[in-house]
């Protein structure tokens, strides 16, 4: 178990390392988040999504709120 | 008849003092040669010595290889024609000695050396012998003192102990020192296990060099490496006497289980004498057998004082009240707790299959919906870093479910043996 965690957080770390650099090399070429967030947003709605699931916990939270506030709970 | 005999006894014992040095070795086995000579009941006498690899254990922890080294290097140049050092007998012949004067102590007085024979096993008379190889061996005094001031009786002519597959020794063959060239006759028996064609010179021994010219080794160098265990013991006589008692111990233990696993799948009854060497492949079953018939006498004549650990068998004892409560609190218990790691386990699961989902469909739109190479760049960088965070969430879910709950489950066993039995004499 040991030797995978390390051969995981190897594998994690190196992952990362390359992705920051990925991205930092798309923003030095002239990338642009704006233009790449709109992309994906059009094509998988993205933000649809994120504005449902949202809504969706905070109306839990305001329902368990309520329950554990109202008086004999 | 007997699972271990003479020449197995000493073909083990050959094998397992490959640590030390040559002469050193073949000195050490003409004393044991010469105890199966003195003894009168042969098994009684291999009984007494219990197995070879624990009178290898008693050796090798008297055996300090640098030493001898030094003795052997200080011989080298006696040779050479430089002065003769006084020279101390060496701690293993002692302790072989002491082995053969708890081993055979009834024959002692009736094996004391004649007037004009040398006793292996009269440290004194060694020492002399070594100083004066040309001179008369016997030591008068040292004899006395050996013998507890008992007059020496003449040896007896006939040699009980002698084995049947041995040829008939002649009565002066009784003592290696007197007649060290008909030694060869019974060495076979070792060396033809060991080093065959190599002669018995125990009048010789440390008196040379410890050249191993079959092996090839450097003079001086032991003839093998091996055993570890033992070499390490040898090599490192400054440790600490409690350590080597461990090492003892440890020996010992791992006998008893050998033979105790042997015994089981033989299934021979406790304390059953041998039936046969089909029966009895290995020494250890005889080890075992007659070791528990001789338990006590073997606490008294131990010599290195770890009997206890030794000889102290025990069995695992279920306590079944115990082990019902234990059941009825420990199984809903475990199942709670396996519920409750449950939860992020899954947890992990569904993270992990989620953002690796992401994570791809993030590279397959890097290369099909961004036409600007700055922006693919950003996307497939994204994407790594969010395929490694699926990878962790992958990874904590094999660890919640082979370490966590595996662990839980194991522990919760491990400590209901624990509880739940007790260690009782066996």
């Amino acid at each position: 178990m040991k030797r995978g965690w390390k051969v995981v957080s190897m594998i994690i770390l190196v992952a990362i390392l390359l992705g920051a650099v990925g991205v930092g090399v798309g923003l030095m070429t002239g990338g642009d988040v704006t233009r790449v967030a709109d992309a994906f947003d059009e094509r998988y709605h993205l933000w649809a999504y994120i504005d449902l699931y949202s809504d969706y916990v905070r109306e839990l939270v305001s329902v368990v709120g309520d329950a554990l506030r109202a008086p004999g709970a | 008849m007997n699972a271990i005999n003479k020449q197995k006894f000493l073909a083990e014992l050959g094998k397992l003092l490959t640590f030390m040095y040559e002469e050193d070795r073949q000195t050490a086995l003409a004393m044991y040669v010469k105890m199966f000579e003195d003894a009168e009941d042969e098994q009684a006498l291999i009984q007494a010595l219990l197995s070879p690899t624990r009178q290898a254990v008693i050796i090798a922890r008297a055996y300090n290889a640098r030493a001898r080294k030094l003795q052997v290097e200080s011989h080298t140049r006696e040779e050479l024609g430089e002065e003769a050092e006084n020279e101390t007998t060496p701690d293993y012949i002692l302790a072989i000695d002491e082995v053969y004067q708890a081993a055979v102590p009834a024959r002692t007085a009736a094996t004391a050396p004649l007037k004009d024979q040398f006793s292996l096993f009269d440290a004194a008379a060694f020492e002399e012998e070594e100083e004066d190889e040309d001179g008369d061996s016997y030591d008068e005094d040292a004899y006395e003192e050996d013998e507890d001031g008992e007059s020496g009786e003449p040896l007896d002519e006939e040699d009980d102990a002698y084995d049947e597959e041995d040829e008939p020794l002649t009565d002066e063959e009784d003592d290696f020192g007197e007649e060290p060239e008909e030694l060869p006759d019974e060495q076979p028996e070792i060396g033809a296990l060991d080093d065959p064609g190599e002669e018995l010179e125990p009048e010789d021994a440390g008196a040379e060099p410890a050249p191993d010219e079959e092996s090839g080794a450097p003079d001086g160098e032991p003839a093998e490496p091996l055993p570890i265990e033992l070499t390490a013991a040898a090599e490192d006589a400054d440790a600490p006497a409690d350590e080597m008692d461990e090492l003892l111990r440890d020996y010992a233990r791992a006998e008893e289980e050998e033979a105790e696993a042997l015994a089981e799948e033989l299934i021979l009854p406790e304390g059953a004498p041998a039936v046969g060497e089909e029966l009895l492949p290995d020494e250890d079953v005889y080890e075992e057998v007659y070791e528990e018939d001789d338990e006590e006498d073997y606490v008294e004549d131990e010599p290195y004082g770890a009997a206890p650990a030794v000889s102290g068998e025990t069995v695992r004892r279920v306590r079944p009240g115990i082990l019902i409560l234990y059941l009825i609190f420990a199984i809903p218990l475990t199942l709670l707790g396996i519920a409750v790691l449950l939860i992020p386990t899954l947890l992990c699961l569904a993270l992990a299959v989620g953002v690796i989902a992401a994570g791809l469909a993030a590279v397959s739109t890097a290369f099909s919906g961004f036409p600007v190479f700055a922006d693919i760049m950003i996307v497939i960088g994204a994407a790594l870093i969010i395929l490694a965070l699926g990878l962790l969430f992958l990874w904590l879910f094999f660890w919640f479910i082979g370490g966590a709950i595996v662990g839980l489950v194991r522990a919760v066993v491990a400590l209901g043996g624990r509880w739940c039995t007790k260690e009782v004499p066996a």
